[in-house]
């Protein structure tokens, strides 16, 4: 991947945001590797050569990977720091780096940091559920201890003390429970994804078309449907179904405008590969 | 029967040759055990995985050894095999069929602890009774079993044709090479056995790390792997589909 400096920042700080400090190991496959969408991560393999990213586009993770890296060096009895744990399915290994193990009477309490937006916290929280999910399987499976918790240490990087949104996390930093699922679920989801990525893998090899990406690997935003009248800017409410929509528009006296709901992650280019993308750039073309 | 009468079983008519060892069909072997002791029984021991389950193996620094206890006139004999691959080599992370085939190969030899066909095992060409009437024609070494009858004068091809082969060694290449080359004759010619796609990308998967290894190191052999494996699946896909 090339890093390009657009803004000119000066060289040590793009040779420090460039650096890649990611390491999976041994493993073929880590545990956000395996959640992520197979097409994207074939995708990037494909492309790696091709593709561009602005250093100031690193700085945002690069201040949570140099976060982890000082706490990773913070000793603390009762925890185990940044642990990366192996494990081998069908052969395939995967891996999954454990920020911090407390070690309680009860067994292990998996605690991941994340160095979020304050949206973050407040939306749903499905990836996490599935991230640590699997690292207490992998807890579980290797190092055969007992793990009775599950949480998340959300240090919000945009957080004012005057917001007054609904759900918006109570201080700078906020520790969160996530709920816990049992080991069949969890490896079943591990073998789902993993064959998935293989699948993918041996598509791309043998020059097939690779399975496309779904509304939720693109971030799909809900289709909504606002309600506007004539002469009026700015829509009168907004409604998730149509019929709500119609009714309310019959009764203002005005109409209904869908607003199709859109592939973020492929609009923002979130992927790195979207200019290459058959699926998205198919359907660019048929809507222009 | 006794066990000692299992010793004089001639089992030669049920025995095939492949690369260079002699297989003896477990399911004769067991038919065999059965006549000789309605009661007989067989138990693969499981080893702990995690604590939810079990597995038929004991995992050896990431290979795998399959233990198998037979009982026959109501003494159990145990024996145990590494799970291998055609070239008898330990397979590392083996998949569900590999433990299947050591399991049954593993019973097989366990049987020939109670003596039947334990003179294959030692390297004789007949049975005690049998080899004292005849002259002996050269040792063979053994191994068990075959997994599926049908698949064994495919097999038997596959092997000779692949043993017959010169491998061709460039200038530089060592016996890893060798074995490269040796590797991936050995999937071109297995294809033979992919009758649907389903189980050509299965047998593409299972080999996934070699096959990533040899594009690696070797890339010329991985696209003549790869070259005869894109042009079975499209033929397959034609057959599989043919109204598309």
């Amino acid at each position: 991947m090339k890093i390009t400096n657009k803004q000119g920042l000066p060289a040590p700080l793009v040779a420090l945001l460039a650096r890649d400090f990611y390491t999976k190991g041994a493993s073929q496959y880590s545990v956000t590797e395996l959640m992520s969408p197979p097409k994207i991560r074939r995708m990037r393999e494909q492309y790696d050569e091709e593709m561009e990213v602005d250093a100031t586009k690193l700085i945002a993770s690069q201040l949570g990977t140099f976060m982890h890296a000082r706490l990773e060096k913070k000793s603390v009895d009762g925890y185990t720091n940044e642990e990366r744990i192996f494990h081998s399915i069908d052969g395939i290994t995967i891996s999954g780096a454990v920020d911090l193990q407390e070690h309680t009477d009860n067994g292990i309490v998996i605690i991941d940091y994340k160095f979020v937006k304050a949206w973050s916290v407040m939306k749903s929280k499905d990836d996490w559920v599935t991230q640590l999910n699997i690292y207490k399987w992998l807890v579980e499976t290797v190092k055969k201890q007992k793990v009775c918790g599950l949480k998340i240490c959300a240090i919000i990087k945009d957080y004012t003390a005057h917001s007054t949104q609904e759900n918006y996390p109570e201080a700078e930093a906020v520790m969160i429970d996530i709920p816990m699922w049992d080991s069949v679920t969890t490896e079943t989801y591990v073998r789902k994804r993993l064959e998935m990525h293989r699948a993918a893998k041996q598509a791309q090899e043998f020059g097939e078309d690779l399975e496309p990406c779904t509304d939720e690997d693109r971030w799909m935003s809900e289709t909504i449907y606002a309600v506007k009248r004539e002469g009026r800017k700015t829509a009168i409410r907004v409604f998730k179904t149509i019929e709500e929509a119609n009714e309310l528009a019959e009764k203002e006296k005005g109409y209904v405008e869908e607003r199709k709901g859109e592939p973020r992650r492929c609009i923002g280019d979130f992927c790195g590969v979207s200019k290459w993308c058959k699926q998205y750039q198919g359907e660019l073309n048929d809507a222009s | 029967m006794t066990p000692h009468d299992l010793l004089k079983v001639n089992v030669n008519e049920h025995t095939e040759k492949k690369n260079g060892l002699t297989y003896l069909s477990w399911a004769w072997a067991w038919a065999e055990a059965l006549k000789a002791d309605p009661a007989a029984t067989f138990e693969v021991k499981t080893f702990a995985h995690d604590q939810y389950t079990e597995m038929p193996y004991m995992n050896v620094n990431g290979t795998a050894l399959v233990w198998v206890t037979v009982t026959l006139f109501g003494q159990p004999r145990t024996c145990m095999l590494p799970v291998m691959d055609y070239r008898n080599k330990p397979i590392p992370n083996p998949d569900a069929f590999a433990v299947n085939t050591a399991i049954m190969r593993c019973m097989t030899k366990a049987l020939a602890l109670h003596g039947l066909g334990l003179y294959i095992y030692s390297g004789d060409d007949l049975p005690e009774e049998d080899a004292k009437a005849a002259p002996s024609t050269g040792a063979t070494a053994s191994m068990g079993e075959l997994t599926r009858k049908e698949d064994g004068p495919k097999y038997e091809k596959i092997i000779a044709k692949t043993a017959k082969k010169t491998i061709a060694i460039g200038e530089g290449w060592d016996n890893s090479d060798a074995s490269r080359k040796l590797f991936s004759d050995g999937m071109i010619e297995w294809t033979t056995h992919c009758t649907t796609v389903a189980g050509l990308n299965s047998y593409w998967k299972s080999n996934e790390l070699q096959l990533d290894s040899l594009k690696e190191t070797h890339p010329p052999l991985y696209e003549e792997v790869l070259k005869c494996f894109k042009a079975l699946k499209l033929k397959l896909n034609q057959t599989e589909k043919p109204n598309e």
